[in-house]
């Protein structure tokens, strides 16, 4: 199986995401990230990055599951290893979900998942496309917050 | 007066004396990004149902608009936005 795994040549930037189960703790999560990451670059591969996004609420249940851990690798590897990787994450059970995409370029983002609220808490600010890119309703609320807060101070 | 009328067509349209701005695309201007990972920018472009908007409706362009349609159903996926929302 190892002969498989082309060493320097070929390697394509991938990005993936897994869900772990919601009652494991977050250490035991990372040593799962870590463990995959061990995998890759043992054979062959090389992780840029591997982080920890949070438990977060799930759209949907999935296997009974309300809320879900993320964790994202990114990672400089061959097609056999990412495959050899995808089976991996299939057959662990404490995996709920998996994806694993190619991607042109790694993003210095800070983390989105982690970043954006869970689907529907704020759905009231509801913009679509041309006014969303111009909208400032978010900023404008803030101000107004802040603003209130402001007026109840100077009436007390 | 030709090169009047290109600019004007460039600019928008011009109905019973109104100035009508033509709309851009977000994603084309730069203004946001398309990442499945980011749910809050996805969110814009899904209706109450969660269904995918049409192009014609939020104008984005077709090239962003089928990126932005693989990108939903990739967050779908990963449970980041529903499939059915009530």
């Amino acid at each position: 199986m190892l002969s498989l795994f082309i060493i320097g040549k070929n390697m394509t930037l991938y990005e993936s995401i897994f869900i772990g189960r919601q009652d494991l703790s977050q250490q035991q999560i990372e040593a799962l990230g870590v463990s995959l990451g061990l995998f890759v670059s043992q054979n062959g591969g090389e992780v840029v990055r591997g982080e920890y996004c949070g438990l977060r609420k799930l759209a949907y249940p999935i296997k009974k599951n309300h809320k879900g851990h993320y964790y994202i690798i990114q990672m400089k590897a061959t097609g056999a290893v990412v495959a050899e990787l995808s089976r991996n994450m299939k057959i662990n059970e404490d995996i709920i979900r998996h994806l694993i995409v190619k991607v042109d370029a790694f993003e210095d983002k800070e983390n989105l998942i982690s970043q954006a609220k869970t689907y529907g808490d704020d759905i009231g600010t509801k913009d679509v496309g041309y006014r969303a890119a111009n909208s400032k309703i978010d900023i404008i609320k803030e101000e107004d917050k802040e603003e209130a807060v402001e007026s109840k101070e100077v009436e007390e | 007066m030709k090169e009047e009328k290109k600019v004007q067509k460039d600019k928008g349209w011009k109905r019973n004396n109104i100035n009508y701005k033509r709309k851009k695309c977000p994603f084309e201007s730069g203004a946001m990004k398309i990442d499945y990972k980011d749910p809050r920018t996805l969110q814009k472009f899904i209706s109450e149902r969660g269904k995918i908007m049409p192009c014609r409706i939020s104008m984005v362009s077709s090239r962003k608009q089928r990126a932005l349609a693989l990108a939903i159903k990739r967050a779908r996926y990963l449970a980041l936005l529903p499939y059915v929302a009530d």
